[in-house]
C-alpha cells in the first residue's frame, strides 16, 4: 500500500466511525453533524458545477437555481404527497434537469461572457419566482417539511442524516467518475477543449451542450432534495446569488476536473465560510480574496496540491491562464 | 391613465439612464479587453463609499468629494487591470470571469466589514423637491441623471471618434496584436480603458445613491440591468447601449407598476433569453466572424 492509499483509508475510516463515537461521547451536542452533512450536500453541488464548467467548459453562474428547484420539488412533494427523501431526490433531480433546458437551449448559441450573464440572470430569477409564487412555495415563509424519512428510515436523527448525505456524496462521486470515462464524458471534454475540433470529429455540439446542462442540473437538483430534508425547511434566501458564488468558489479553489480536488475545495470554502460567518462581510472577503489568489497564482487549485507529490500529468484547465497565446 | 403611463415612463427614463451609464462603463472595458467586468457594480459601490467618507468624515464640499471619488475610481480601475487582469494574459474566458467574480465578492466583503450593512446616505448638492409640468411630476434627480448620461455619452463618442487616444483604442478593439505592432502602447491603453469604465460605473453608483441608499450591495440590481442593456445594445454600437439602457428603464418601471416589482428581473431575463436566442449578438450587434 502506498502512502497516499494509507492516508485515504485513514480519512475514510475516520469519516465513517467518528460521528458514532462523538455522538456517544457528547450527547445532544450534534450541531456539528448537521454542519458536516451540509458540507456533503454542498460538495455534491460543487461536483455538479465541476461537471458543467470544469469538464464541459460551459459557464454557469446560476447553479443555485438548479439546487433550489430540487429543494423545492422535494419539499412540496413531501408536504403534499408524503414522498420520502429517495423519491424526492430523484424527482428533484429530474425537475431541475427539465428546468435547466431554459438555459440549456440558449446556451447552444451562446458562449463565454454571454452565457455567464444569462445563467447569472437565471439564478436570480429562480430565487424571485420562489419568493413570488407563494401558493406553491410559501413565499418568504418557506416550507417546513414533515415526516423526513429515507426508504423507511427516520432521518430526523443527525447521525442518520450524516450517513445518508455521505452515501449520496459517494454515489454522486462514483457517478461522475464513471461518466467521465464514457463516450458522453469524453465528448464533454472534447467540446470544452475545442468546439470546432469536436464538431469536426463528429460530436453534435448543440446536443452535447444541452446534455451537459441536463446532467449537471440533475445532480444539483438531487443535492437540493437532500438539503431540504437536512434543514427541514426551504426558503428563498437559501438560494441567493451569494450561494451561487460560494459554489463557484468551491470549484475554482478545488482546481476543476478532479473529484478529490473539488471535494477538498468545497471543504475549504465551507469551513472558512462557517468560521467567518459571525462577522458580516468577513466570509465574503475571505472567499473572494481566495478565489482571486487561486486564479492568479495557483490556477490548478487544491487539485494541484493533491497531485503535487505524484507528478502525474494532468489537464489543468485554469492553468492555461499563465500561458501566452501567440498573436 | 395616459398621464400615469407617461409619468412612469419619465421616471423609468431616469432610472434607465443609470443602467445606460453603467452599461457604457462595462462596454468601454469589454471593447478594450474582451472582459465582462462582473466586479463593475462593486467597484462603483466602493466609489460611492469614498464620496461618503469625504462628505461625512472629512467634511469636504460635494464638488471636492466627487472629484476625489472619481480620482479613486480611476486609480482603482487602472490598478485592477494592471495588477490583476494583466497577469492573466490571454487566459480562457473562464479565468477572467472567475477573477472579476472573486473581486466582486472581495470588494463587497471588505466594504461590508469596514462600514457594515446598515444603509448610509449621501447629501446631494441639488434640491430634492419635485416640480410639476402639466400632469407630470419631475424630480431634479431625474433631470440630473439624464443630463449626466447625455453629456458623458457625447464625450465618449467624441473621445472615440476625434482623438488620437480614441483612434488607438478602436484599433486595439479591432486587432490588439496588430495595434501593438503599429506602436500603440496597448498595455497603457488597457489600463486607461479600465479606468474610464470604472469612473463611468462610479458616477452611475453615486447618482444612484439617493434612491438605493449607500449599502455594500446597492449596485447589485443596477449592474444586472446594465449587463442586460449592454447585451441588448450589442457589441460595438454606442447608440445601442444608451437606447438599450433607457428602454430597459421604462420597461422595468412599467413591470414594477403593472405586474409585480419582484418579478421585474425575471421578466427582463426572459426577454433577454428570447432576444439572445434569436439574435445571439444583441439587437444592434453585428455578427462577429469566428476565427479558428
Amino acid at each position: 500500500m502506498s502512502r497516499s492509499n494509507v492516508t485515504l483509508t485513514a480519512v475514510l475510516v475516520a469519516t465513517l466511525v467518528l460521528p458514532l463515537v462523538i455522538a456517544r461521547l457528547v450527547r445532544g451536542e450534534v450541531y456539528w453533524l448537521f454542519i458536516v452533512s451540509e458540507f456533503f450536500v454542498f460538495a455534491i453541488v460543487a461536483l455538479s458545477l465541476d461537471l458543467l464548467t470544469g469538464r464541459s467548459g460551459q459557464i454557469s453562474l446560476g447553479q443555485s437555481g438548479f439546487f433550489a428547484v430540487g429543494a423545492y420539488a422535494a419539499a412540496i412533494l413531501n408536504t403534499r404527497y408524503h414522498v420520502d427523501l429517495a423519491g424526492g431526490a430523484i424527482a428533484g433531480g429530474i425537475l431541475a434537469a427539465i428546468a435547466s433546458l431554459v438555459v440549456g437551449f440558449p446556451a447552444t448559441r451562446l458562449r463565454g461572457h454571454y452565457l455567464g450573464i444569462v445563467t447569472f440572470g437565471y439564478g436570480i430569477s429562480v430565487d424571485q419566482i420562489a419568493l413570488q409564487w407563494d401558493a406553491l412555495t410559501g413565499g418568504d415563509q418557506g416550507i417546513h417539511l414533515h415526516h423526513p424519512t429515507f426508504l423507511g428510515l427516520d432521518v430526523r436523527s443527525p447521525v442518520a442524516m450524516y450517513y445518508v448525505t455521505l452515501g449520496a456524496l459517494a454515489v454522486v462521486s462514483l457517478l461522475v467518475w464513471n461518466l467521465t470515462r464514457t463516450r458522453i464524458g469524453r465528448s464533454f471534454t472534447a467540446m470544452r477543449d475545442s468546439e470546432v475540433a469536436a464538431a469536426a470529429m463528429g460530436i453534435p455540439i448543440a446536443r452535447t451542450k444541452v446534455l451537459a446542462f441536463v446532467c449537471s442540473a440533475f445532480l444539483a437538483g438531487f443535492a437540493g432534495a437532500f438539503y431540504a430534508f437536512l434543514a427541514g425547511f426551504v426558503a428563498p434566501e437559501d438560494f441567493g446569488i451569494d450561494q451561487t458564488l460560494l459554489f463557484f468558489a468551491m470549484v475554482v479553489v478545488g482546481g476543476m476536473c478532479s473529484i478529490p480536488g473539488t471535494i477538498a475545495g468545497a471543504l475549504l470554502v465551507d469551513v472558512l465560510e462557517q468560521a467567518a460567518s459571525t462577522v458580516s462581510g468577513l466570509s465574503l472577503a475571505i472567499v473572494g480574496g481566495m478565489t482571486v489568489a487561486v486564479v492568479l497564482f495557483f490556477p490548478s487549485g487544491l487539485k494541484g496540491l493533491l497531485r503535487w507529490r505524484r507528478r502525474r500529468s494532468n489537464t489543468v484547465y485554469l492553468a492555461a491562464a499563465g500561458r501566452e497565446r501567440a498573436g | 391613465m395616459v398621464a400615469y403611463v407617461l409619468q412612469l415612463s419619465i421616471s423609468g427614463l431616469a432610472q434607465g439612464s443609470l443602467y445606460a451609464l453603467a452599461a457604457l462603463g462595462l462596454v468601454v472595458i469589454y471593447n478594450a479587453s474582451n472582459v465582462v467586468n462582473f466586479a463593475q457594480g462593486a467597484m462603483g459601490m466602493a466609489t460611492t463609499y469614498v464620496t461618503y467618507v469625504m462628505l461625512t468624515n472629512a467634511h469636504a464640499p460635494f464638488a471636492i468629494a466627487f472629484i476625489v471619488a472619481i480620482g479613486a475610481a480611476f486609480v482603482l480601475g487602472a490598478a485592477v487591470q494592471a495588477f490583476l487582469l494583466r497577469r492573466l494574459g490571454s487566459a480562457p474566458v473562464l479565468a477572467q470571469i472567475v477573477l472579476t467574480l472573486g473581486l466582486f465578492m472581495f470588494i463587497e466583503g471588505i466594504i461590508g466589514l469596514i462600514f457594515g450593512y446598515s444603509p448610509l446616505s449621501i447629501a446631494m448638492p441639488f434640491t430634492i423637491a419635485p416640480f410639476v409640468v402639466g400632469p407630470i411630476v419631475f424630480r431634479p434627480q431625474d433631470i440630473v441623471e439624464l443630463s449626466v448620461l447625455f453629456i458623458l455619452a457625447i464625450a465618449l463618442i467624441l473621445l472615440f471618434r476625434t482623438t488620437k487616444i480614441g483612434l488607438a483604442m478602436r484599433a486595439m478593439t479591432q486587432n490588439a496584436y496588430a495595434a501593438k505592432l503599429m506602436g500603440i502602447p496597448t498595455s497603457r491603453l488597457l489600463a486607461l480603458s479600465w479606468a474610464i469604465g470604472t469612473v463611468l460605473g462610479g458616477i452611475a453608483a453615486i447618482l444612484a445613491a439617493p434612491t438605493t441608499s449607500v449599502t455594500p450591495n446597492m449596485m447589485d440590481t443596477i449592474i444586472v440591468y446594465a449587463f442586460v442593456a449592454a447585451v441588448l445594445g450589442g457589441v460595438g454600437s454606442a447608440i445601442g447601449w444608451v437606447v438599450g439602457g433607457l428602454v430597459l428603464g421604462i420597461v422595468v418601471n412599467l413591470i414594477d407598476a403593472f405586474v409585480a416589482p419582484e418579478l421585474a428581473m425575471t421578466i427582463v431575463f426572459g426577454l433577454l433569453l428570447i432576444v439572445l436566442y434569436v439574435k445571439p449578438d444583441g439587437i444592434f450587434g453585428r455578427r462577429g466572424v469566428e476565427k479558428v
